[in-house]
């Protein structure tokens, strides 16, 4: 579309080609009225009444492609709403209608296009002034919201809507007295108008003088509860504006004066804290935050707040106990046991004690291991299975781990000696021990020490074989030991013990998908889905039901927007295409990902409806939070999780396109037909031939069916999973996959800007790389240490950049000087003292190389790339195989996971001159990890033979009970 | 020393769990008639749970005798061994017994025990249960194979069950 062309002076003018006969006008009018009442067919046959005596009249045109629109005649739509625009471009109408259809179709930024040239026409037109404010708004266009929100106050400064709105978009462009003094100018004329009708009514009129403006707003009584809640609000509205604009005095202020017409008081004295804290007013926040303390302890905000009003925590800095200095955090645990002589049932007061000791120097940590035994002891008793997960933040050293994991084996033992815990006179019941057990089950496992992880948890079942959790925990164990498929297994127990816990099935679901279970984890996904749920309705139903592939209700987790699902199976697909070569699932993978941006975006369009309905009802503080949220959406962690899925699956999209990948598999069969002879020839085609026409049979009887069954419309009612296929095998053939990267990138860059991802960076240097474009790829890989200095796939990414910057290439020739220049200095600063990258490469193996397998790894893989020659075996040796990763410490044990050890053991088969240290390496890990499955270690065969074998503990029951 | 007991009947839904707590308490394992008989008789088959862990169940059958008249037939109770002495069996007999006399037209509670099985002769004794017959070669596959049947009548009230343990 073109912008705005003015139409110059015609022979006829638009106006008068505008005018049509009376009797056309009406029906005109009806056309209107038929879309607002959304009865489109009738609206579509008066459009084409008028249409047959004036063919070329465009209000007339537009609304028939409007009306079109929502008959789902999109194409049409747009084909008459342009042509009726075409003839009648002055007309507001045409222009407007034109807007519709774009926001319809959510192109906002067409769509203020078209708003604007409409209201250039008719410059009052109260509606369309609204949209636009509305799409001004969505696209946070602050500035043309202000204005466009004044315009409507201009116009209709009756509505008090117009009021609130103006003054909001001011808040929005941070205008904060504009928006204060708009608020008061409104609610003057209010008190007046309220006071004026007040005098009216009242005939005594002895005291109608000053006093009453302050009565009247506070009789609560008279007002309705929707009144209330309004007045309130817009107090604690302009609290919050006063707030944002640091007048903390003005605010209190406020808050304090009006405090009987507050409805959210919790609300109201929390901002009151804040400001407290905000103006200096130190002894106020600190009795607050005690009051607030009292009415809900566990909440540390609160803490927070308390220790900020006691200067213990600088202004607006949270709790971070490593970075307190020890006095402080003593006076804190002082201050945390008096509160808890108040409130002996709080949780969060001990857990804050135990975190202040757990940055303690003393070697014994002895008040460390007390804090955490007071914590623990009623959990175990209460047989609260999170409690692993509520201590697991404190494995932060060694000393910690030791600790904690020395105090549940005395737990263990005192249990099962005397059935006491220590230091405690009276017996406990005997699921106290299994708690025990499982603590320590996960304990171990979390640092690595998966046999142990493993006897702890046998131990827990063969004790009490019925509780469930123990199974969830064994599968995590036998995830992290390395045989998904008994991960699986075991969750699967789990599940069967309580069919009606959505957690465990979801729980099977994720794992096996993690074992590559596709189809099996579908088929328990949908036990959970409203369609399986819920289908007790009418018999009718359930026939249909009965019919259709149960299957199908996998487009429910869709439509509920599980993302959890959609990146675990997407991630499952890409697995597989990694492993099978099945090219096919990068496409499954791909539309997969998608799902979960697409629901980002629907997210982002949810808000629209909220931009009038917020400032009507006026839930002002939940409007202006939810702005925020929106504002940061696409920075949610599920957001970038799907992205670089889908990033992924482009990139290799480009690298191995499936196209050429199909070109060659016919290349192959030309190649085989060439070997035969003609009659084997002939017998080959023949038979492919039959196996398409089945094939084709096959999809024109289940279309047909399909055309009997659902005859309604032209909805799609094929089969769910037949769509997805289609759809997935379409994005296969992506024209330019890095475009598509690239968009993907750029939007995460953008919302990632306040917290930035290695990911993101590692992903767009692979990107730049593709694209030939240098100096974006170091940029993101400057970023990329700039996260984490230590990064290893990042410094392996930039080795392979400066040996790339080196060659003399094509793309070197392309660089611009003064690229090239920025680029050497960047280099050079990354580099730092090291004089060569080969001494850079050296001391990164020697400085960062030791701080896990992938670090080690990426040193020498970089290594290798700047000495192809050297002695590759001997570095290997030396700094990867050679070393003892395995159960050195607590913490190296955390980090010398099997995913690592596959990671090294997958580059070590790259190469041939590898074999021996690959041959070593794998039955290194074997014997570490004699369940995996990648590395064949000595359990596995027993488990493929009889795979529930994992389930089954040594029993120490006696057999026979009662009976 | 005594745990409280949440008690729960058996549905589809946790049926795996009594399942697996019998795999861990009786040597024999169970045919799924044994199961749908036990989902089908109702209340008089039930779960005992401790703090939300399943530690003991008892499984009843209804057998009719004729005339409309019936008798509780109890198939297996049982208790996992670190639960046991703590009251649960009892609180689960207790349980099945009250049904059933709730039904004036089920008239006596009968069970097959191993003969040496002596302790749970003294418990069945201590809830009003006697010695009726001993069948030789009962059972099949485990030793001694004799068995006795334990016999109590619902119909008189004998109200000599004070949960004494």
């Amino acid at each position: 579309m073109s912008k705005g062309k003015k139409v110059g002076g015609t022979k006829l003018s638009p106006e008068e080609k505008r005018q049509l006969p009376s009797k056309e006008q009406s029906l005109f009018r009806q056309i209107v009225k038929f879309y607002e009442t959304k009865q489109y067919k009738k609206g579509l046959k008066a459009a084409e009444q008028i249409l047959k005596k004036h063919p070329e009249h465009g209000e007339t045109l537009s609304m028939k492609g409007l009306t079109l629109n929502c008959l789902e005649r999109k194409e049409e739509a747009y084909e008459f709403v342009k042509k009726g625009l075409r003839n009648d471009l002055s007309s507001h109408v045409c222009w407007h209608v034109f807007g519709l259809l774009y926001r319809s179709d959510h192109d906002y930024k067409e769509a203020i296009k078209c708003y604007l040239n409409a209201l250039r026409l008719d410059k009052e037109n109260i509606q369309i002034l609204r949209d636009l404010s509305l799409l001004q708004i969505q696209m946070r266009d602050l500035n043309g919201f202000v204005q466009t929100r004044r315009q409507l106050l201009t116009l209709r400064p009756a509505q008090r809507t117009n009021w609130i709105a103006f003054a909001v978009s001011h808040h929005l462009v941070r205008n904060y007295d504009m928006c204060l003094h708009v608020i008061d100018a409104y609610e003057k004329t209010t008190t007046q108008d309220t006071a004026k009708a007040q005098d009216q009514k009242k005939d005594r009129g002895n005291d109608s003088s000053s006093s009453s403006s302050n009565n009247n707003s506070s009789g609560s009584g008279s007002s309705s509860p929707d009144e209330q809640f309004e007045t309130s609000e817009m107090v604690l509205y302009k609290a919050r504006v006063m707030e944002e604009s640091k007048q903390f005095d003005k605010a209190i202020g406020l808050i304090l004066s009006e405090d009987n017409k507050l409805l959210d008081k919790l609300g109201a004295k929390e901002a009151l804290g804040r400001m407290y804290l905000g103006s200096g007013q130190l002894d106020k926040a600190e009795a607050l935050y005690r009051e607030l303390i009292d009415r809900n302890p566990e909440n540390t905000r609160y803490h927070d707040g308390l220790f900020n009003a006691m200067e213990l925590l600088g202004v607006d800095k949270g709790f971070e106990e490593d970075v307190l200095p020890l006095q402080v955090r003593q006076k804190m645990i002082r201050e945390y046991e008096a509160l808890k002589e108040k409130h002996p049932k709080c949780i969060a007061f001990v857990r804050r004690i135990i975190d202040l000791h757990s940055c303690e120097d003393d070697p014994k940590g002895e008040n460390f291991a007390n804090a955490v035994d007071v914590y623990a002891r009623p959990w175990l008793k209460k047989g609260v299975p999170s409690l692993f997960q509520s201590l697991k933040a404190l494995y932060k050293n060694d000393k910690n781990v030791d600790l904690i994991g020395n105090l549940f084996e005395s737990y263990e033992k005192s249990l099962r000696g005397e059935e006491k815990l220590p230091k405690e006179e009276d017996k406990q019941a005997p699921d106290v021990l299994v708690w025990v057990l499982a603590f320590l089950a996960q304990h171990y496992d979390y640092v690595g020490q998966i046999q142990k992880a493993l006897e702890k948890v046998d131990s827990a079942i063969s004790h009490t074989p019925t509780v469930i959790e123990l199974y969830t925990i064994k599968s995590k164990i036998m995830k992290h030991a390395g045989h998904l498929d008994s991960a699986a297994l075991l969750s699967d127990h789990a599940r069967q013990l309580d069919l009606a816990d959505r957690y465990l099935n979801c729980h099977t679901v994720k794992y096996m998908l993690r074992a590559g279970q596709i189809n099996e984890a579908n088929s328990l996904a949908v036990l959970f889905t409203k369609d399986n749920v819920s289908s007790n309705s009418k018999d009718e139903d359930k026939k249909k039901k009965e019919k259709t592939d149960p299957l199908e209700s996998l487009k429910n987790l869709h439509e509920m927007q599980c993302m959890w699902y959609e990146y675990e199976i997407g991630r499952a697909y890409l697995k597989l295409a990694h492993s099978d070569n099945g090219f096919e699932n990068t496409g499954r993978a791909l539309h997969k990902f998608n799902y979960i941006l697409k629901h980002f975006d629907d997210m982002q369009e949810d808000q629209f409806d909220f931009h009038s309905y917020c400032l009507r009802k006026m839930t002002l503080r939940s409007y202006l939070d939810m702005l925020k949220f929106e504002d940061k959406i696409y920075a949610h962690p599920f957001y970038s999780k799907g992205a670089w899925g889908a990033i992924r699956c482009y990139l290799q999209l480009h690298d191995d396109p499936p196209s050429e990948r199909k070109q060659k598999e016919q290349e192959q069969e030309e190649l085989m037909l060439a070997k035969m002879t003609p009659n084997e020839r002939k017998k080959y085609k023949a038979k492919q031939r039959k196996l398409a026409k089945q094939k084709q049979q096959q999809s024109e009887a289940e279309s047909a069916a399909d055309a009997k069954e659902g005859g309604k419309g032209n909805k799609d009612t094929r089969p769910f999973l037949v769509k997805e296929e289609e759809e997935s095998q379409k994005l296969l053939y992506t024209e330019k996959p890095l475009e598509e990267a690239h968009k993907l990138l750029q939007k995460l860059q953008e919302y990632q800007k306040d917290d930035p991802q290695v990911d993101t960076q590692l992903l767009l240097f692979e990107w730049a790389m593709r694209s030939n474009k240098l100096l974006m790829a170091l940029q993101a890989v400057r970023r990329a240490l700039k996260i984490d200095r230590k990064h290893p796939e990042a410094h392996k990414a930039f080795v392979r950049l400066v040996l790339e910057n080196q060659k003399e290439g094509d793309c070197k020739k392309k660089l611009h000087p003064v690229v090239d220049k920025v680029m050497t200095n960047y280099i050079t600063e990354i580099i730092g003292s090291a004089s060569t990258l080969e001494e850079y490469t050296k001391n990164y193996i020697e400085v960062v190389g030791s701080t896990s397998m992938l670090h080690g790894l990426a040193g020498v893989e970089a290594m290798c790339l700047v000495k192809p020659r050297e002695n590759a075996e001997e570095l290997l040796k030396k700094n990867l195989i050679g070393k003892s990763w395995f159960g050195a410490s607590y913490l190296s044990g955390r980090v010398t996971t099997h995913e690592s050890c596959e990671a090294v053991h997958k580059c070590l088969q790259r190469e041939d001159k590898f074999r021996v240290l690959e041959q070593e390496w794998k039955q290194n890990c074997a014997k570490h990890f004699p369940y995996s499955a990648y590395f064949e270690g000595s359990r596995v065969a027993e488990l493929a033979e009889n795979p529930s074998s994992v389930l089954k503990v040594q029993s120490a029951l006696d057999s026979l009970a009662i009976q | 020393m005594k745990i409280h007991i949440v008690l729960d009947s058996v549905r589809d839904k946790n049926l795996k769990q009594m399942k697996q707590l019998n795999a861990a308490i009786f040597p024999v394992k169970y045919k799924d008639k044994f199961y749908s008989d036990c989902i089908a008789c109702g209340d008089v088959t039930q779960l005992a749970y401790y703090n939300d862990i399943l530690v003991g169940a008892i499984a009843c059958r209804l057998e009719s005798k004729g005339e409309g008249k019936a008798k509780l037939y109890i198939m297996t109770l049982g208790v996992l061994a670190p639960y046991r002495d703590l009251g649960v069996g009892t609180h689960l007999l207790e349980h099945s017994l009250r049904v059933a006399r709730e039904d004036p037209n089920i008239e006596e509670a009968y069970l097959h025990v191993q003969t040496n099985n002596d302790g749970a002769i003294r418990f069945y004794g201590k809830h009003g249960f006697s010695i009726k017959e001993m069948i030789p070669n009962y059972y099949k596959r485990i030793d001694p194979p004799d068995c006795y049947i334990l016999h109590k009548n619902l119909v008189v009230a004998v109200e000599g069950t004070d949960g004494a343990e």
